[in-house]
């Protein structure tokens, strides 16, 4: 047998008791990490992941720390690792370039399921996608849009983007404005709509919602009516809301203008076909 | 034959009315029919049991117009609590009224209605807070008189073991372990444990105000919403959970009084 030639018989001719003892005691060791490393991945992860991907990632997790235990222990089967490693080397440098987006996928999805922006049921927007989350797979994340479309996000760019949760917090804030006429009491605009929110069980009481002339404008006096409600059903009391406070400050006499510019004329227009006096002349304002 | 709404037990054939509530359960067929209007407000629903009952009771004021929430928070005057003392008062609570239906040992809610206008509130702050059902109620020094289909009695015991005197003007329960006894009038008796002028616990005990009372059917129990959540999501803890009970207090670390403590 020559020397190039791996001969089994030799190498193990070298091992002593010592390095059997050390290669047991390493890969014990290793199994025990695996073991503590696999349940904590387990506890903490079940109710965070599918099952099927959380088993994937702990047999993976588990080889892995079993090989580097393998490699730990390596030196004592008197075994030469260098041509293995250059070997090794060049596949984890071909493979790095070929899985360079999964693994940014998968380290991306792992830290999402750790730091939990978003859960399952969120209601949420990722760049240009805005919908409710259906998964989080350690690859991708599956949102549901508004119109029921399925989008698939990779982890990456969730992970990269900027992401609004609108259900994080339990309690959100919206708005209305609201124009009424200049004729009208705005005082008493205000004492209506408060009685309209005030009726409405999911309009929080703390936070106080408030109405307030925000603003004197152009063909009305512009109220804002800020409210807080549950983040799960703002959205439904919003829509609904505001033809409550119309309908109710109509059915108050409140008038709600269209947009619109008084002219006043100075003089009587002259009837059709009398010539126009010098002096005639139409102004605006109010 | 034309019972008026009282809580208890009633057959499959009756016919509940007054105060503006009727309920209505009538055989068809090999069915029954349940009818029940409420404020203008009607339900039916079909149900298939040959012989079995309904039960009406008071459950918690969580459920309606839509469960969103477990905290019920009850707003009153402040109170200035003495160091080193206990105090009981009373205050009032709304009450929601449950439809069971019972048969071959089990219960399940049929229908929750309400003569009392439901509305939510924050209790801390938005991110970290939690949604209540509020309630604005006075303080009483005896058991209040009270309409048992639209308030209950909250018997409360208030102890300050601290040094120092504390406000308080809001209490916030949880629904886990709050137990309603009906009898005269519908009543929770709870306990609330001031540690300092931003925090408490408060926890409703089981025991009733005074023997003789029934014990209600709650509707949070009914849903069996936690089992299925066990089971379903967390399998790792659920015979963990399964045997450990629920915590039934709560901790108010958002403030005591008007003034809501940011985290």
């Amino acid at each position: 047998m020559t020397n190039s030639t791996f001969d089994i018989a030799a190498v193990f001719a070298e091992v002593r008791a010592y390095d059997i003892l050390a290669i047991v005691v390493i890969l014990v060791i290793a199994v025990i990490i695996a073991k503590i490393v696999t349940t904590f991945m387990k506890r903490k992860l079940s109710d965070r992941m599918e099952k099927y991907e959380l088993n994937t990632l702990i047999t993976v997790m588990w080889w892995v720390i079993i090989l580097i235990g393998i490699f730990i222990a390596s030196p004592h089967f008197k075994v030469d690792l260098t041509g293995l490693l250059v070997a090794g080397g060049i596949i984890a440098v071909i493979i790095g370039f070929a899985s360079q987006s999964v693994v940014s996928n998968l380290v991306s999805g792992i830290f999402l399921i750790l730091e939990r922006p978003v859960k399952i049921g969120d209601n949420i927007s990722i760049g240009d996608v805005s919908g409710n989350v259906e998964h989080i797979h350690i690859l991708s994340t599956i949102v549901r849009t508004f119109e029921g479309i399925y989008v698939r996000v990779p982890n990456e760019k969730v992970f990269t983007s900027n992401i609004t949760n609108f259900v994080s917090n339990v309690a959100r804030r919206f708005d209305y404005k609201i124009g009424i006429s200049y004729r009208e009491d705005a005082s008493v605009a205000i004492r209506i709509i408060q009685e309209v929110i005030a009726e409405e069980p999911f309009a929080l009481k703390n936070p106080e919602p408030s109405v307030f002339v925000d603003k004197l404008g152009d063909s009305t006096v512009d109220l804002v009516v800020r409210i807080w409600a549950p983040s799960k059903e703002w959205y439904d009391l919003r829509t609904s809301l505001l033809l409550k406070i119309k309908t109710t400050l109509e059915a108050n006499g409140i008038e709600i203008p269209y947009p619109q510019q008084v002219v006043w004329v100075q003089k009587a227009l002259p009837a059709e076909g009398t010539r126009v006096e010098p002096g005639y002349r139409e102004g605006n304002g109010r | 034959m034309i019972q008026f709404i009282v809580y208890g037990t009633y057959d499959y054939s009756c016919h509940i009315t007054g105060d503006g509530i009727s309920v209505d359960l009538e055989r068809f067929a090999r069915f029954l029919t349940y009818k029940r209007v409420c404020r203008g407000e009607s339900v039916a629903r079909t149900i298939a049991s040959e012989n079995g009952s309904i039960i009406i009771n008071p459950v918690e004021p969580l459920n309606l117009p839509k469960e969103v929430t477990r905290y019920l928070e009850v707003h009153f005057n402040p109170i200035f609590v003495e160091p080193e003392t206990t105090r009981q008062l009373y205050l009032t609570f709304p009450v929601e009224i449950g439809v069971f239906i019972q048969a071959r040992g089990d219960n399940d809610l049929l229908d929750v209605f309400s003569l009392a206008k439901p509305k939510y509130s924050l209790y801390g702050p938005p991110d970290h807070g939690c949604v209540t059902r509020w309630h604005e109620s006075n303080i009483y020094p005896e058991i209040p008189d009270t309409d048992p289909l639209r308030e209950g009695v909250i018997d409360l015991t208030i102890v300050n073991g601290g040094r120092t005197w504390i406000e308080v003007s809001r209490a916030v329960f949880v629904n886990a372990g709050m137990t309603i006894w009906y009898g005269d009038y519908v009543v929770m008796s709870a306990r609330m444990e001031l540690f300092s002028n931003i925090v408490a616990e408060t926890r409703i005990l089981s025991t009733p105000e005074k023997p003789g009372m029934i014990r209600s059917l709650p509707a949070y129990s009914a849903k069996k919403v936690s089992v299925v959540e066990m089971v379903n999501q967390i399998p790792f803890y659920s015979a963990k959970k399964a045997f450990i009970p629920e915590k039934t207090g709560f901790l108010m670390e958002y403030g005591l009084g008007e003034n809501i403590a940011d985290d």
